[in-house]
């Protein structure tokens, strides 16, 4: 293809993509071929004439001679300048063409690339495919062009299944991220897969024969594809409207998937992987070594190794019981998580005293400036004279602080249960199915046997099945509670909840709670987290009562939140799994990543507090150089109501 | 297998491995999913062959889960087998050629042709299996 068709498709392209886009967010869209003074403008409220048109280039060009000439970076793919209330954005297409959008800061130019670059397939290169498709990594179809009849998703859904397949391919062998993945059938079919560089979308091109070329992307479709991201998840548009036929045919696929990449089927390609359990080792005594840890925490590690908690527990299991690593799984005292316990060596060299002091002080340092906030964090013991004790104490406190700032491992765990979960109403819809077909076939029958015999097995799976997520929902609610109990050292419950004047904010209010005391700070803030932190203190008897005349919008979040830990706590106390519960008991799993607050909503929190606001004042105050905790009844009082550094003035 | 045919096999690949610069491993698997024989080869000590029953089978496992999955995008696609899959990563290369007699994982560098290989292997090895 030559610069000029390259030009006139792209320009086209811009022209069909127009009429798909809201144009009233739009100053200007323009097209340039540098050095050939081809232009096209579309969609301008300025107007500009061409040789304002033309500025755009030269402010490219200069640009890219700085960046590269003086600055010694590579050449440019996109430029982006944004205001406060609009975004120029110029990319590079290839062949020397550039797009340049002008438009409202909320508009994502990323949509437009989209759309460009299936009108580009569908003016350039009808011919050369029989079907394009754009896939977003969530599986949903982000637009398909196709010479026969094909629905868009059971095409997303084909080409996510091809996803798990490069990512296990990926994982297996370290291939360092994959660019793409060609498929060929055993007749015809050639199926071509390009990723764009950040992973999150995926290209897919089909054709007859058995000439790779024929699926091949050509470079210039190659630079205009890579330009775009999809970061934004969930962005795809579903149909609102149930299309019965589609939900048929989404669910025999679903029937089809199910099963892919479980628990078990990780567990058995990596469990008595060599290499795996050499660098589990490896991790082990270098952790312990170099930080003459003796007590390791298993969600550490499992994070650190990416590994499933079961298989992992295995992995530990066979280390220990090969004598490799010598010591224990155990209990944290603090937390109650679990944890490696080393049957630490005595005999530590000078060379390793030091670097265990070197380590011990920067513990020192790093808690020096988290004060005042984290001041109700017991202190740390000084390194001598007993050194074991003391190393030990310290790694305790640095493992609480590895706790409170990682939920990951309660993330996981979250995961772990949804996909149970699914797993579940997917055998019990099985079951449904075989109790129908054997109400409807005669005695005596062969077929009913058979039947009978699968309506068996499936039972006893369904019943494993429940043992396995009662056995992580126990594990869940005592990790919630324990999470929930130490992040209450950082972070107070509000006293009230009012509405704010943005809609998505409220105000909130924390009071020092003793008697006639008027100490009190507001912020305004989403206020998810702090609902979550509200319900959590009455359960775990911090709060009294949840603050009363709340607006609508927290008493919704307040009664879902109150909804699921009811159905988690009946769920954790049960242990006849056969009798007392039905499936609709297990349904809230899915979804129990909304009981937990993320590190970054923690951290957003606490920052938000040391900005707080006095009734009546304008000024910015640090909640926590009002107010400290009580390390016995855990309520934060006003400096004045406490007695000691770290006792109230009632306790 | 008959050890007389595993040696052949031995010798088929050392001579593959000798040709071909950029190939870093080689996983022969049954169409069963099992392990046939895997030859990698290491920057220092030259050629050698995994005998670790964990690692073959990982290898396997990983062949067999890979034609099945391509096979559910196939068959959305059209009423095809998987014959070859092709996998350019970063790093690495790999493809996985299917025939009815043998599945071989091919691991090069990147743009080493893994999947020229791989198809190869399958139709010299015809004979042997």
């Amino acid at each position: 293809m030559d610069p000029l068709q390259w030009y006139n498709i792209t320009k086209e392209a811009l022209i069909l993509a127009e009429s798909e886009l809201d144009t009233s967010q739009f100053e200007l869209m323009l097209l340039i071929q540098l050095d050939a003074e081809n232009q096209t403008i579309l969609t301008s409220k300025s107007q500009p004439d061409a040789e304002t048109a033309a500025l755009f280039g030269q402010a490219w060009n200069s640009l890219t001679n700085i960046l590269t000439n003086e600055l010694h970076l590579e050449a440019r793919n996109s430029l982006t300048i944004k205001s406060h209330n609009k975004i120029l954005t110029i990319y590079s297409l290839g062949f020397d063409v550039l797009l340049v959008i002008l438009s409202e800061a909320a508009v994502d130019s990323m949509d437009v690339l989209k759309i460009i670059l299936r009108f580009v397939f569908q003016i350039g290169y009808k011919k050369k495919y029989e079907i394009v498709g754009l896939v977003s990594s969530e599986g949903y179809p982000v637009w398909l062009n196709s010479v026969e009849e094909m629905d868009d998703f059971l095409f997303a859904i084909s080409i996510t299944s091809l996803l798990s397949l490069v990512e296990r391919i990926d994982y297996e062998v370290s291939a360092g991220g994959i660019g793409a993945c060609i498929l060929q059938g055993t007749e015809n079919l050639l199926l071509n897969v390009a990723f764009n560089p950040s992973q999150d979308l995926a290209l897919a091109v089909t054709q007859q024969g058995t000439d790779l070329d024929a699926v091949t992307l050509d470079p210039e479709l190659k630079t205009l594809y890579q330009k775009i991201v999809d970061p934004v998840v969930f962005s795809a548009i579903v149909p609102e409207i149930i299309d019965e036929d589609r939900e048929r045919m989404l669910e025999e696929i679903r029937q089809a998937f199910e099963g892919e990449t479980t628990e078990e089927e990780i567990q058995t390609l990596n469990v008595f992987d060599t290499e795996m359990l050499k660098s589990l080792e490896n991790e082990i005594k270098t952790v312990s070594k170099k930080y003459g840890a003796n007590e390791i925490s298993i969600g550490y590690l499992r994070k650190r190794m990416r590994l499933p908690a079961e298989v992992l527990s295995m992995a530990l299991q066979y280390l220990i019981g090969e004598g490799s690593i010598v010591g224990r799984i155990g209990t944290a005292r603090q937390s109650g998580r679990e944890i490696l316990v080393l049957d630490f060596s005595a005999d530590i060299s000078g060379e390793d005293k030091q670097n265990v002091k070197i380590v011990q002080d920067q513990i020192n340092e790093l808690f020096e400036p988290l004060n005042p906030y984290l001041s109700q964090l017991p202190e740390i013991k000084p390194l001598e004279p007993d050194v074991q004790e003391a190393i030990s104490e310290a790694l305790g406190e640095f493992q609480i602080m590895l706790t409170l700032a990682d939920t990951d491992p309660l993330y996981l765990l979250a995961n772990d249960l949804r996909i149970l979960g699914v797993q579940l109403a997917s055998s019990v819809k099985t079951l449904t199915l075989l109790k129908q077909q054997l109400s409807e076939t005669d005695q005596d029958d062969v077929l009913r046997n058979e039947l009978e015999r699968r309506h068996t097995n499936l039972d006893e799976k369904i019943l494993e099945q429940r043992l396995t997520i009662n056995g992580k929902v126990n594990k869940f609610y005592e990790d919630l509670f324990n999470f929930y109990r130490l992040l209450f050292r950082l972070l107070p419950p509000p006293i009230k909840f009012t509405r704010s004047r943005s809609k998505r904010k409220a105000t909130v209010t924390f009071k020092c709670p003793a008697h006639d005391c008027s100490t009190t700070v507001r912020i305004r803030d989403g206020p998810s987290s702090w609902v979550k932190l509200s319900v959590f203190a009455v359960h775990l008897g911090i709060q009294k009562d949840f603050p009363e005349k709340v607006p609508s919008r927290v008493n919704k979040i307040k009664k879902s939140l109150e909804n699921k830990i009811n159905k988690l706590t009946i769920l954790a106390q049960k242990t006849d799994t056969r009798i007392t519960l039905v499936i609709e008991d297990y349904l809230f799993i899915e979804n129990l990543d909304e009981l937990l607050i993320t590190n970054t909503q923690r951290d957003n929190a606490i920052n938000i507090l040391r900005r707080s606001r006095v009734p009546q004042s304008t000024d910015k105050v640090d909640f926590y150089s009002l107010f400290e905790q009580c390390s016995s009844c855990n309520r934060w009082y006003c400096k004045t109501h406490m007695s000691t550094a770290t006792k109230c003035i009632y306790c | 297998m008959d050890e007389q045919i595993k040696n052949e096999l031995r010798s088929i690949l050392e001579e593959v491995f000798q040709k071909n610069s950029q190939i870093k491993m080689i996983s022969l698997i049954t169409p069963e999913g099992l392990p046939i024989l895997t030859f990698n080869r290491e920057s220092e000590n030259g050629l050698s062959e995994i005998t670790d029953s964990g690692i073959l089978n990982r290898y396997a496992a990983l062949a067999g889960a890979s034609t099945t999955l391509g096979e559910r995008t196939l068959s959305t696609l059209s009423q095809e087998k998987v014959r070859l899959i092709h996998v350019q990563g970063k790093t690495k290369d790999i493809a996985i050629a299917v025939s009815p007699h043998l599945i071989s994982l091919v691991v090069t560098e990147p743009s080493g042709s893994p999947n020229l290989i791989a198809e190869k292997l399958n139709t010299e090895l015809k004979a042997k299996l």
